[in-house]
């Protein structure tokens, strides 16, 4: 069940998707991209009726590394090495970061260890930074947390913009965070005294960088290290069923609850 | 999942147990189609969409189905389990209650 509880990050992070830019040749080469990924999915899925309809064999879909991958890759990389020192080539080298798939994995390919070290050489104090770095939240599963930290690290130390600060600290917590689950991999694990640092800096965020998009979110994971932890009593809520009819969760004491968050939406 | 759950909810029927649904797909009404389709009959409660539900943004919730399972006394023993693990983690929390005395 890991398996499938990491699926649905990595869906969550995709459905973030990389936000909006004014630059107009970047926001093309963006939309080049996406309709390239929805051809070849939707050929895929043609070519997949097909050969059920008609009981032939399926054409083969390299669906671990589609070619329209190793084209946008060179045409980011192209447009970061265009802007080069600029501001405006950050989006398109978090884009060569997130653009790694599959995991679990702590090996970085060259051309996210290439992306990560322009990023440390030439944008750590550019206060943009802070716009792109949401993106990163889930990669360190196929990249590694090691570069990862590394990075966050330094903007917090190089960076003197206060949202650029607040989100690299937000990711840096989340990322020493999630190497505690119990349903880690053994690459993904974090170190001792991990736990206490992600939940310090939880603390720092939601309380020094308040008014940040990562002050709110540091918010949800200070409360949830401090009241929904194993061995805490649950705290009471209560909402309304599909008739309109208030349940509160106390009104269960005395039974086990199996408390599920779920939608199909 | 959800079949699982089915069978879990009726194999429990008259034991100390729910299974409270907190629902993220928009709306009562979207919820009611939900609910009659797949035949849930555990009480739910409808909490808006992601990323607006007030109860899933106070827990935290940023992935779908999240999982919290609680004992008798209202406290938190187990996080993520799902289908079979869920299952053994429900009776062992069963069998607490009237085995008082339990450690934890």
């Amino acid at each position: 069940m890991r398996v499938l509880r990491w699926q649905f990050l990595i869906v969550c992070a995709l459905l973030l998707g990389p936000p909006a830019r004014a630059d107009q040749e970047y926001d093309e080469l963006l939309k080049g991209f996406r309709e390239a990924q929805q051809k070849f999915y939707a050929d895929y899925q043609k070519a997949m009726e097909k050969s059920k309809n008609e009981s032939t064999s399926m054409p083969a879909f390299d669906m671990a590394n589609p070619p329209f991958m190793a084209e946008f890759r060179s045409k980011f990389q192209k447009y970061a090495e265009k802007m080069a020192g600029k501001p405006d080539a950050i989006p398109a080298l978090v884009w060569m970061i997130t653009s790694e798939r599959g995991g679990p994995s702590d090996k970085p390919s060259e051309t996210v260890k290439s992306a990560l070290e322009t990023l440390q050489k030439s944008h750590l104090g550019q206060a943009e930074i802070a716009d792109s770095l949401d993106e990163l939240q889930y990669s360190f599963w196929s990249v590694g947390r090691k570069p990862l930290i590394e990075l966050y690290e330094a903007i917090i130390k190089e960076n003197k913009d206060k949202a650029a600060q607040a989100a690299a600290s937000f990711n840096l917590a989340f990322l020493l965070y999630s190497g505690h689950g119990d349903d880690m991999p053994p690459e993904m694990k974090g170190a001792a005294g991990d736990k206490e640092r992600a939940q310090e800096l939880f603390r720092k965020v939601a309380g020094e960088y308040k008014g940040t998009p990562a002050a709110e979110k540091a918010d949800g994971y200070v409360y949830e290290m401090e009241h929904l932890q194993i061995g805490m009593v649950a705290p009471e809520f209560e909402g309304g069923d599909v008739e309109g009819k208030t349940i509160k969760l106390s009104q269960f004491r005395g039974q086990v609850v199996v408390l599920d968050f779920w939608g199909f939406w | 999942m959800l079949p699982h759950e089915r069978e879990l909810v009726k194999k429990l029927e008259g034991k100390p147990f729910t299974l409270l649904g907190i629902n993220s797909d928009g709306s009562r009404s979207a919820l009611k189609d939900i609910l009659e389709k797949e035949k849930i009959t555990w009480p739910n409660i409808q909490d808006e969409s992601p990323g607006t539900g007030p109860i899933a943004k106070r827990w935290n919730v940023h992935g779908w189905p999240t999982i919290y399972i609680l004992d008798h006394t209202g406290k938190i023993r187990f996080k993520d389990l799902r289908d079979e693990k869920m299952e053994e983690a429900v009776m062992k929390l069963i069998d607490e209650i009237s085995k008082p005395g339990d450690p934890k």
